[in-house]
C-alpha cells in the first residue's frame, strides 16, 4: 500500500516538476510569475489530443508536437504580452496582470472552441499494460511519465550548466544588465526561456492529459496554482527546487487522498503555501535575499 | 419616469453599483501597492456568512452583511500575515490559492450546501419593504411596491458607495494614507522612513477583504440565490479588471471602470459572449499602452489646468 | 558613545563586502565616510538601518542592540538616512514626502482619519507646520503642486534630507548628499549639515566630495574593499601614507 502510494505520488509529482520548471525558468530569468504558464500547460493537452485524434499520429509525435506548438505559443506571449511592458519602466505587478489577462482570454478561448466538456485520449494511445514488481503495480502511462519528466529535468541540468546557450540564461537570470555587457543577446535569450519553459508545460499537458485521461479548458487553473506552490516551496527560481518540490507536493496529495481527506486533495497545495510562507519564506531549497538597495 | 423605473434599467445599475463597491475592495489593497487575487474568495465568504445567517440563523440583514465583512476580514488576516511579510508576488499568489481553497471547502461543507449552494436568500427589497410597510409606508404615489423596493435597494447601496469613497478621500488625506502612498511608491524607502510596511500593507488588504466580504454579503440579499461558482476565479479576474481600466491612482478609477464594463455587455449584445476574453485582452493591451488605467492623478491634473484656462479666459 | 560597531562583517554570496570594521560614532560629531566606490559605504549603512543583517559583529546604539531590528524600529529609535539613489515618493508633493517623515512621531489611526476627530486635526496641523519649517530649513519652497519626483535634482536631495529630519533623529545618516551638486549647492549643504549638528544631532556622512568632506566632519574613516584602513581627523587623513596610496593616491594617477 505504502509503496504503491509512493510510485503514485511520484508519478503525479514528476507532472507538477515539470510544470514548475516552467516557472521557475521564467521566474529566474525574468523575475515574473507567468501567470498563464497553466493555460499554456492546457493548450499543451490540446494540441496533443488532436495530434493523436484527428491526425492519427503516434503519441510520442504528438506529446513533440505539442512541446512545439506550446513553445510557439510562449514566444507569443513574450512579444505580445512581456516584451512591451520591458520597453517602459512599470511597477511589478503589471507583467502579473498581464499574463492573468492572457491566462483569462485562453481558457476562454479554448471554451469556445472545445466546450466545456472534458475530452479523453483514445483507448489505444498507451496501452492499458500494467507491470507487477513486488508490491507496487505501475501502468505504461506512469512509466513514460516517470521516464519522459525524469529525462526532460535532467537533460534541463545539464544542458544549463553545460552547453553556451545554458550558460548564457544563467548569466541573464543573474542580472540582465550584466549579460547585455557580456554581449549577449539577453531579447534573444528571453524568448528562448519562455519558449523552453513553455514547451515544459505543454508536454506535462499531453502526460497530464494521459494519466487522467481528460483534457479540459479549465485545467489549467488547477495545475497552475499547483506549479506556483510549488514555486514556492522549493524557491522561487531554484531548478532543483522545484524539481523536488514537485515530487513533494505529489507524494503529499497522493497520501492525502489515501488517507481519508480525499476531498480536500486541492487545498493541500495551498496549505503548503501558506505553511511555507510562515516557517521557510525563501523555500525549502532558497537562500535568503538581502535588500534591495 | 417610466424609463428610469423600468425593471431592467434599475437591475443594471444595482448590478453596476454592487461591482463598483467590489471594485473599491481591490483599490484598497492596491493602495499599498498590492495585488489581491483573493476577492472574489473574501467575497464568498462574506456572502455564505450573511446567508447562512439571515437563512438559518434569523438575523437582520443589516447586521449580517457587516458580520460577513468581518469574517472575511478575519481570514485576510492569517493568510495576509505571512504573505505580506514578503514582496508583492507571494500575495499574489497566496490568495490566488486562497480562492481556490475556498472554493472546495464550500463544495465539500454541510453548512453551504455544497454545490448547491444557498437558495431562498431573502432579498435586500423585500426586506426593505417589510421593513417600511411596518411603519405604514407601503407605496409611493403611482409607484407599485416591486419599485418601490428596488429604488430603496438602489438608495442603500448608493449610500453604501458614497460612504467608502468618503471613507477613501478621508483616509488618503490622512497619515494612514500618506503612509499606504509611501509604500506603494517605494516600499524599502518607506520602511526607512519610519512606517511599519507589514502592519499597513495587512490594513490595506483586510479593509480591501471587509469590503469584498460585504459586498458579498450584499450579492447574496439581491440575487435570492448563492453556488460556489458564483465566485470562481473568473469573478477575481473581472473585479482586477475594473481596476486596470479604470485606473487605481484614484478611487474614482475602479468604479469608472466597475459602470464601463458591467455596462459593456448590456450595451453590445454580442460582447456578453466573449465577456472574459475581453476582459483578458483588455489587461494585456491596457499595461502594454497604459499601466495606469484610464484615469491617473496626471489625467485629473491635465483636466484641472485645461478647465482651469478656459475659466480665466 | 552613541554609535558602536563592533568587527561587523558582511558577506553577499561568499564575496566578502565589509570585513571586521569597527569604530564609534560620539555623540553630536560630525563624521565622514570614505573610499572609492564599491568600497562597501553604502552596504554599511544599509547594515546599521537593518536592511540586511551583518554576517558577523554587532552594531549598537547607546547601548542598544541594533541587529535584527526592522528598518522601520531603527528609525523609531532615532536614526535616520537618505540614499544614494535619489528615493523619494516621486508622485507626491514635497509636503507629503515630509509629512510622511513625521509617521513614527505621530498617531492618529483609521478612525480618527476618518472623523477628522479634534485630537487629528491638532496633530496634521503640527505635522504639517513642522513639515513647512523643515522644507525651510533646507530650501524648498513648499507651495508647489508639482510632485516631488519633478524637482530639480539639487533640490531633490535636500528634500531627502528633509524627510529624514522628519522622523526627528537624533542621528542622521547622508549617503552621498553632494553628488550632481554644482559648487554653490555643495556650499549650502555644507551650511546645512553645519545647521544639522547645531540642532544637537550627530551626522554621518558618506561623501566622494574631498572639499566638502574636508571642511565639514570632525573624523573621517577611510574604507577600501571593505576594510577599514584609517581613522582621524580631516588633518590626519590627509597626511595618512595609506590612504594616499589606497585611494587619494590613485587619483592622482
Amino acid at each position: 500500500m505504502f509503496w504503491q502510494q509512493l510510485v503514485n505520488g511520484l508519478t503525479l509529482g514528476s507532472t507538477y516538476s515539470l510544470v514548475a520548471l516552467g516557472y521557475t525558468l521564467i521566474m529566474g530569468v525574468l523575475n515574473i510569475i507567468n501567470m498563464a504558464h497553466g493555460e499554456v500547460f492546457m493548450f499543451g493537452a490540446f494540441v496533443g489530443l488532436f495530434l493523436v485524434n484527428y491526425l492519427k499520429v503516434n503519441i510520442f509525435v504528438a506529446m513533440a508536437g505539442a512541446m512545439v506548438a506550446s513553445a510557439l505559443l510562449g514566444i507569443l506571449l513574450e512579444m505580445l504580452a512581456l516584451r512591451p511592458l520591458r520597453r517602459r519602466a512599470v511597477s511589478d505587478l503589471a507583467p502579473l496582470i498581464s499574463t492573468i489577462g492572457v491566462s483569462i482570454f485562453l481558457e476562454n478561448l479554448a471554451l469556445k472552441i472545445f466546450g466545456p466538456q472534458s475530452q479523453a485520449f483514445p483507448a489505444g494511445a498507451l496501452s492499458g499494460v500494467q507491470l507487477q514488481l513486488g508490491p507496487i503495480r505501475i501502468t505504461l502511462v506512469q512509466i513514460v511519465i516517470l521516464g519522459i519528466s525524469f529525462g526532460l529535468m535532467f537533460v534541463l541540468r545539464f544542458w544549463l550548466s553545460k552547453t553556451r546557450v545554458g550558460k548564457a540564461i544563467r548569466t541573464t537570470a543573474e542580472s540582465i544588465e550584466t549579460a547585455n555587457l557580456l554581449g549577449i543577446n539577453t531579447n534573444k535569450i528571453i524568448l528562448l526561456t519562455v519558449a523552453l519553459a513553455s514547451a515544459l508545460g505543454g508536454i506535462a499537458g499531453v502526460l497530464v492529459g494521459l494519466s487522467i485521461n481528460a483534457v479540459e479548458p479549465t485545467m489549467g487553473l488547477s495545475m497552475g496554482l499547483k506549479g506556483l506552490a510549488v514555486l514556492i516551496l522549493g524557491g522561487m527560481g531554484n531548478i532543483t527546487g522545484a524539481m523536488l518540490g514537485g515530487l513533494i507536493l505529489g507524494i503529499a496529495e497522493v497520501f492525502t487522498v489515501a488517507y481519508g481527506a480525499s476531498s480536500y486533495r486541492d487545498a493541500v497545495a495551498f496549505g503548503i503555501i501558506i505553511l511555507i510562507l510562515f516557517i521557510r519564506p525563501q523555500g525549502l531549497f532558497g537562500k535568503r535575499q538581502g535588500g534591495r538597495f | 419616469m417610466d424609463i428610469i423605473l423600468n425593471q431592467y434599467y434599475l437591475q443594471i445599475v444595482i448590478f453596476v453599483l454592487v461591482n463598483a463597491i467590489l471594485g473599491v475592495s481591490i483599490y484598497m489593497t492596491l493602495s499599498t501597492g498590492q495585488l489581491s487575487l483573493g476577492n472574489a474568495g473574501f467575497m464568498s465568504i462574506g456572502a455564505y456568512t450573511c446567508a447562512i445567517l439571515t437563512v438559518k440563523a434569523g438575523f437582520p440583514v443589516y447586521l449580517a452583511v457587516p458580520i460577513g465583512g468581518a469574517a472575511a476580514s478575519f481570514i485576510s488576516l492569517i493568510i495576509g500575515y505571512p504573505a505580506l511579510r514578503l514582496t508583492g508576488i507571494y500575495l499574489a499568489i497566496a490568495t490566488l490559492g486562497f480562492g481556490e481553497v475556498v472554493r472546495v471547502i464550500i463544495l465539500n461543507l454541510k453548512i453551504t450546501n455544497g454545490a448547491l449552494g444557498i437558495s431562498g436568500i431573502p432579498t435586500l427589497g423585500t426586506k426593505i419593504s417589510k421593513m417600511l410597510s411596518s411603519f405604514g409606508l407601503s407605496r409611493f404615489g403611482g409607484l407599485t411596491a416591486q419599485q418601490t423596493s428596488n429604488l430603496l435597494v438602489l438608495v442603500v447601496l448608493i449610500f453604501i458607495l458614497a460612504f467608502l469613497v468618503f471613507f477613501c478621500t478621508r483616509l488618503n488625506r490622512s497619515r494612514v494614507g500618506r503612509a499606504f502612498a509611501s509604500i506603494k511608491a517605494d516600499e524599502s524607502a518607506a520602511e526607512a522612513m519610519g512606517i511599519n510596511t507589514t502592519y499597513y500593507k495587512l490594513l490595506a488588504f483586510a479593509l480591501g477583504a471587509f469590503i469584498a466580504g460585504m459586498a458579498g454579503g450584499l450579492s447574496a440579499h439581491l440575487t435570492f440565490f448563492i453556488g460556489p461558482k458564483d465566485f470562481a476565479y473568473h469573478r477575481t479576474v473581472e473585479i482586477l479588471s475594473f481596476a486596470v481600466l479604470g485606473g487605481s491612482d484614484l478611487i474614482i478609477g475602479p468604479i469608472v471602470g466597475a459602470l464601463l464594463l458591467t455596462m459593456l455587455p448590456e450595451l453590445l449584445r454580442s460582447a456578453s459572449e466573449y465577456r472574459l476574453m475581453i476582459y483578458g485582452a483588455l489587461m494585456v493591451i491596457m499595461m502594454a499602452f497604459r499601466p495606469q488605467g484610464l484615469i491617473s492623478e496626471e489625467t485629473v491634473r491635465f483636466w484641472k489646468r485645461k478647465l482651469g484656462r478656459r475659466i480665466k479666459q | 558613545m552613541t554609535l558602536v560597531l563592533d568587527q561587523v562583517s558582511k558577506s553577499f554570496g561568499g564575496l566578502a563586502a565589509l570585513s571586521d570594521v569597527s569604530f564609534k560614532v560620539n555623540d553630536g560629531e560630525i563624521i565622514g565616510i570614505i573610499g572609492p566606490n564599491g568600497a562597501g559605504k553604502t552596504t554599511l549603512f544599509n547594515l546599521i538601518t537593518g536592511i540586511f543583517p551583518p554576517t558577523e559583529g554587532k552594531i549598537s546604539y547607546h547601548g542598544k542592540n541594533l541587529l535584527g531590528l526592522r528598518p522601520y524600529k531603527v528609525t523609531a529609535l532615532g536614526l535616520a538616512r537618505t540614499f544614494q539613489n535619489i528615493r523619494l515618493f516621486g508622485h507626491m508633493s514635497p509636503l507629503d514626502n515630509v509629512m510622511v517623515g513625521a509617521h513614527c512621531r505621530t498617531k492618529a489611526g483609521v478612525w480618527r482619519g476618518l472623523w477628522r476627530t479634534p485630537a487629528q486635526r491638532k496633530e496634521e496641523k503640527s505635522t504639517r507646520e513642522r513639515a513647512q519649517a523643515l522644507l525651510q530649513l533646507v530650501g524648498i519652497e513648499n507651495d508647489t503642486d508639482s510632485p516631488a519626483g519633478s524637482l530639480p535634482y539639487g533640490q531633490q536631495r535636500r528634500l531627502e534630507i528633509a524627510r529624514a529630519l522628519a522622523t526627528e533623529p537624533e542621528l542622521i545618516l547622508l549617503d552621498e548628499p553632494a553628488a550632481g551638486m554644482n559648487e554653490s549647492e555643495t556650499e549650502d549643504l555644507r551650511l546645512l549639515i553645519k545647521k544639522i549638528q547645531m540642532m544637537g544631532k550627530t551626522v554621518v556622512l558618506i561623501e566622494h566630495d574631498m572639499n566638502l568632506v574636508m571642511n565639514v566632519c570632525d573624523r573621517l574613516v577611510v574604507i577600501n574593499f571593505g576594510q577599514k584602513i584609517a581613522e582621524g581627523t580631516p588633518a590626519e587623513i590627509q597626511k595618512n601614507p595609506l590612504v594616499i596610496e589606497a585611494y587619494l593616491g590613485r587619483e592622482e594617477a
